[in-house]
Order: C-alpha cells, then structure tokens, then sequence
C-alpha cells in the first residue's frame, strides 16, 4: 500500500530572497488624495483660481442686465435704480474688507496675549495629517 | 388616573432631559449614543402627540398663590421645540464617535432645558430651565480640558448665571406690581421689572458688549460641544425676545448693531470657530430686528431664520469640527486645500455656506427675507441698508471665508483622512434640510406662529439678491487678486471683554492690594490695642500682678468671697 503512494511532488526550490531595501520596506505611497476628489482636482489650479474673476464677473453682469428686463417694484425709490443690488453688494463687500486693517492694526494682539495657553484641539482629534 | 395621565399630552423636553439623567450613569457607550439618538425620536413623537394648542400640567399651589406652566404648547414655542428637537437629533449623530459620558449626558441635559425653557408659561420655570441650560452647557467647554478653555467655562458661567439672576429679579418685580408669575408680552413699559428681563434675555442673546462670553467660549469648546452650543443658548434666548419683547423699537436698533459690527471682526479673525462665533451674532442680529418690528411677518421672520439658523449654522460648525478632529486646527493660517482629501466634508461645507449666505434654493433665501420685508413694510430704510450691509457680510465671512480658507486657497500640503462617517452622515443631514428648506419652504410658512401671504421666489428677489452675492464674490476675487484682501495672521483680535479681562483685571488686583493693606493696618492697630489691654490685666490680676503684689492674698480672698455672696444673694432675691 504504501508504494500505492503517489510519490511527493518536489518542492521547488525556495526563490532566492530579494535583498531588502529601504522601498519595499515603506508603506505604500499614497498622495492623501480622496477618490471623489480626484475629478475635481483642477479647482486647485492656481490658473482656474485666478480665472474665477471672470467667471463670477460676467455672471454679475448678466444679473445687472436681467435688471433693464423689468421694472423694480421696491419698497424704495432706490431700488429700482438700475444694478443696485449689485453697486451696493460691491461697495458693501469692499467697504468691509479694507476696514480689515486698520481694525488689525487697532485690535491684533500676540497669540498669547491674555496668558490662557493654547486651547485649538489640545487633547482631540486623530491629527493624522 | 394613571389612564388620565398619559392621555394628558406629555413635555417633549422630558424626554431629552430623562435620557440626559440616565446617561449620567450609564458607562457603557453603546447604550448612551441609543438614548442619545431615542430621546429626540422619543420627544418629536410627543411633540406630534399635541392636537390643541394650550397650557397642560399646569401646578398650583394654593397655599402661595403660585402657578406654574411647565407645558404651554403654542404657535411660538411649537416651532422652536422641532427645531432644538432637530438640532439635538443631527448632534447626537454628529457625537456617535465620541465615547465621553459627560458630554453625552450634559448634551441631551441641556437640549431638554432649552426646550423646556420654550415650553415655559410662567417666568418661574423659566428661570429654573434657563439655569440648567447655563449649568449643563458649561461642560462642553471645559471637557476640551485645556486651561484656556476652563478660564473661558469660568467667564461664561459667570455671565450665564448673573443671566438668570437678572431674569429672577425682573420676575420677582413684576409679580409685584402684576400679581402673576405669567409669561406673556413684557414689554418695556414695565419699567425696571422689564429692563431687568431685557437685561437677562439679552446677555444670551449675546446684545452688543453683552456678546464677548460667545466669542470667548464657543471656539474653546469641545468639537461636538460648538455644535451643540451653537444649536441652543442663543435661540432660547431669542424665543425669550420674541414672547416678552415683540414690538419694542430698541430692539430693532440693537439688532441693527448686531448684524453690522461683527462682520468687521470677522474679516480679520484667524479661528474659523470664532469666525463662526461672530457669524451667530449677525445672524442673531436679523432675528432681534425682525423682533423689533414686531409685525407677524416680523415675528414669523425671527421665528423661521432662528429655524433655519440652528440648520445651517450647526451644518458650518460641524464641517469646521471635522476639520479640528482630522488636522488638530481651525486656523485659516494652517489650512488651505483640505477639499483634495476631506472633498464631501467640503462639499456639506459649502451648502451651509451657501444657505447661510441666502442663495436662492438654500433656506435662508426664504427665511432672512421675510425680516427684511418686515423691515422695509414699516418704512425702517437705513435699518434695510444696515441690513442689506450686513448680508454682504454674511456672505464674506461665512459664505467665503470659511470654505475657501479651509477647503480651497493655497495648499497646506495636509492630507487628512474624510470626516467619519457619523460626522457625514450628520452634515448630509443637515445640508439636505437647508435644500429642503430653501425649495419647500411652505412646509416651514406652515409652521410659523403667525399666518402670512409671503412669495419669496418673485423675479425682483431672485434678481436682486443674485446680483449682491455675485458683485460681492466679484469683489473679494478682485480684492485678493490685487493683495488688498488681509492675509490671515496668527493673533488675539481684542473685544470689549479686553474691558474686564486687562484692565478690569488689573483695577481688581490694585483694588485687592489696597485693601489688604488697609485690612492690614486695621488689624494691627486692633491687635496692638488687644496687646496692650492684655499687658495691663496681665500687670494688674496676675498671681505676679500688681493686684496681687499691693493686696494681701488673705483679703483679696476675703473681697472675692464678699463680692461672690452679695452675686448670689442679688441672684436670688431676684428670682
């Protein structure tokens, strides 16, 4: 019976092992970027950025244009001035902007002004970055 | 009775209060985040149960003359209740990753007591609820465990507490000269009793200089705790406005002031969550305004943006609090392109940006424009202008500001890992309700206290609003391109709390030096007088003393023994 036995398949040889080397060792690389990310990656373009400008521009215009297809009816009289909305939005955004830096300037003290210590995520988060 | 009972409609408060309560002592996490998911099902399911509109389990105790409405169910407190119920739901999902007892418990405690403080018909349960909303909420600031953020829970509870103290005294004067402990319209023409009120209610409504404990504490608070404090304190206290103080012209000033000034502040604020911080004072501002006015569609506006506010306001602090958790930060200075690996955190980021900005479709187009109609109905034009300011404001620090220094302008290099799943799946929540809102915002006019015929998709409204968000994002596109836009640097912007905290503060510990000096000369006058009385008896009675060195010892025994007779026998006689 035992000859019976189908003789044991041969073992190959053990494939020499590959030297080891700092690259095999380290974790694959990834670049952190999510998949549902990767179609969207040109809104990073610094070119795409600075195209924005123009972009928002002529839809601003459109919606000033839309304003000589029809007569306002406001509550007041200067709100049927033509582009109003869009005078004001401007003036208002800009208005509250440029007071950024003499406020800084009057407000803006060192981090550790009032002596508290830091207090942004002491002890939270996974911080995995 | 027990029948009669539960046909009796129960407080939906109860339910988030009692899971808060067993929370407390439940340690295994699994069963907190159930009850913490259950107590607002639990409480919606109660608030459904409500067919009529009344005050029920009302307690009187004759013996004082007192009458307490824990449950009045109204027009008013009705949609405040859904909302906190809303916002205590989407917050304990937001929390389902988070294994600390304390917050569980004291989240659910405090949700349950802001809704409990709406559902309040008398000024007495109104107090006690306002406190525990002040006790309870506290903790979500101090278990960050940092030392700035125990120092903020400190200057908080203080002006919390000293809120509630002033709500109980303007009581206590009204029943004066009322005889009821009621809550109903206030008004200012109470005199002290209402300026009192207005006081109190005004400290949580964060009223200008009264405002600093939110700025100060919300950014300092836990992740999941922001979220939840955005959700409750300030909304109770514009409830609070809107019974005691509808109609009353200060209001409509002071709103004014609050939606201008921190939009300033903002611009140049580094921490995303204070920026947030200032963005629920202007925010609260158009709700003080439209309270003010007074009008039902001035009411109804207050009532549907505190509605949609907790929605989108929360939805922001949430996107900023899964970025905190992810890179340890909400500093614009150390982030910048974090939509390559956190894009849907981005993408719920940007909707909440969106709504709270008032673009058409999102819920705040719907909600924010009844108060400025409210407004220009009764002719205020340059509290509209204010308020037309403002929402370019809005747009810039809230609409901007936050997703593009987070998520977009230059690249960080940080790569961190999406939000949780709990996390998104709380956000989608919340940014399909701001969606929902914005197009079926019938559903939110149904709700309101007060019925109204308002269209907010009219081609001018659309049109107009349009063009003041496009001409104000136009703005900051050419502001940044010609470097007139501040950079983002790492600092303490100063507030009105610099008053008490530098030199407030240093006037206190003159003041404690000078009198501990004074104490101290005081003291050692009384005590060198004491020493010198003491020198003399010891000189004269002492067995060494002078008494007893001039007297011989056989008299002096001889005069006490007389003098003690005579006591005795005067004692004696006497009785």
């Amino acid at each position: 019976m035992a000859n019976s036995k189908p003789p044991k398949p041969k073992r190959k040889p053990a494939a020499p092992a590959k030297p080891k080397s700092a690259k095999t060792e380290a974790a694959p690389v990834t670049d952190g970027i999510h998949p549902a990310a990767r179609p969207f990656l040109w809104v990073g373009n610094h070119g795409v950025q600075r195209g924005f400008i123009w972009l928002v521009g002529a839809l601003m215009l459109v919606f000033i244009g839309l304003d000589y297809t029809f007569n306002r009816h406001g509550h007041f009289s200067w709100e049927a001035a033509k582009g109003f909305y869009a005078i004001f939005g401007f003036l208002a955004f800009t208005f509250v902007v440029l007071m950024g830096w003499p406020l800084r300037k009057w407000t803006g003290r060192p981090e550790t002004y009032y002596g508290d210590g830091p207090y942004d995520g002491a002890d939270e988060g996974e911080h995995d970055v | 009775m027990m029948f009669n009972l539960l046909a009796m409609p129960i407080n939906p408060a109860f339910a988030l209060m009692f899971g808060g309560l067993l929370m407390a002592f439940i340690p295994q996490w699994r069963v907190r985040k159930f009850i913490a998911l259950a107590g607002p099902v639990l409480a919606l399911w109660l608030w459904l149960q409500v067919d009529v509109f009344g005050s029920y389990g009302g307690i009187h105790i004759a013996a004082i003359g007192l009458d307490l409405e824990p449950f009045r169910f109204d027009g008013l407190s009705r949609i405040w209740a859904l909302i906190f119920i809303i916002g205590a739901f989407l917050n304990a999902i937001y929390a389902l990753h988070e294994r600390d007892q304390v917050q569980d418990a004291m989240s659910a405690l405090y949700g349950g007591a802001a809704m409990g403080a709406v559902f309040a018909g008398d000024l007495l349960s109104l107090f006690v609820f306002w406190e525990i909303t002040a006790i309870t909420s506290v903790f979500l600031i101090w278990r960050s465990g940092t030392e700035a953020a125990r120092l903020a829970g400190i200057r908080y509870l203080v002006m919390h507490v000293g809120s509630g103290v002033l709500l109980l005294a303007g009581a206590v004067l009204l029943h004066g000269q009322t005889g009821s402990w009621a809550f109903e319209h206030i008004g200012l023409e109470t005199g002290l009793a209402g300026w009192l009120l207005l006081l109190g209610f005004g400290i949580k409504a964060a009223f200008p200089l009264l405002h600093t404990w939110l700025q100060d504490a919300y950014p300092k608070a836990t992740i999941t705790g922001a979220v939840v404090l955005s959700s409750f304190t300030t909304k109770m206290a514009i409830y609070a406005l809107a019974r005691g103080f509808a109609g009353e012209d200060i209001l409509i000033y002071v709103g004014a002031i609050m939606t201008a000034f921190p939009v300033f502040f903002a611009v140049i604020e580094n921490d995303l969550r204070r920026v947030l911080s200032f963005s629920i004072n202007n925010q609260l501002g158009f709700m003080v305004v439209g309270i003010g006015v007074g009008t039902a569609l001035g009411i109804n506006g207050a009532a549907a943006h505190a509605f949609a506010d907790v929605i989108f306001k929360g939805l922001l602090f949430m996107s900023m609090g899964a970025v905190m958790l992810r890179t340890g930060t909400t500093k614009a200075t150390e982030l910048g392109g974090l939509f390559r690996s956190m894009p849907f955190t981005a993408l719920f980021c940007l909707i909440g940006a969106g709504s709270i900005s008032a673009f058409p479709f999102l819920s705040a187009f719907v909600t924010k424009s009844l108060i400025l109609a409210a407004v220009a109905d009764e002719g205020h034009w340059f509290v509209w202008g204010v308020l037309i300011f403002a929402s370019a404001g809005v747009l810039e620090h809230a609409g901007i500001k936050i997703p593009y220094f987070a998520f977009f302008a230059h690249d960080s290099g940080k790569r961190p890992k999406e939000a949780p799943w709990n996390m998104l799946l709380a956000m989608g929540l919340a940014s399909f309700l701001c969606v929902f809102l914005g197009v079926n915002y019938g559903w939110l006019y149904n709700l309101l206290p007060y019925e109204m015929i308002y269209e907010p998709y009219t081609f001018d409204h659309i049109v107009g609003q349009m063009q003041l968000l496009l001409a104000a994002i136009f703005a900051f596109a050419l502001l940044v391109r010609i470097g007139w836009y501040p950079p983002e640097i790492r600092m303490t912007i100063l507030d009105a709390d610099w008053l008490w905290r530098k030199p407030g503060r240093s006037f206190l510990i003159w003041l404690n030096a000078i009198l501990d000096r004074l104490f101290g000369l005081v003291h050692l006058g009384v005590a060198r007088r004491a020493q010198n009385v003491g020198r003399v008896l010891t000189a004269v009675l002492s067995p060494h003393g002078a008494f007893a060195r001039v007297v011989p010892r056989g008299a002096l025994a001889g005069w006490t023994a007389t003098f003690l007779t005579l006591a005795l026998l005067t004692a004696y006689l006497a009785h």
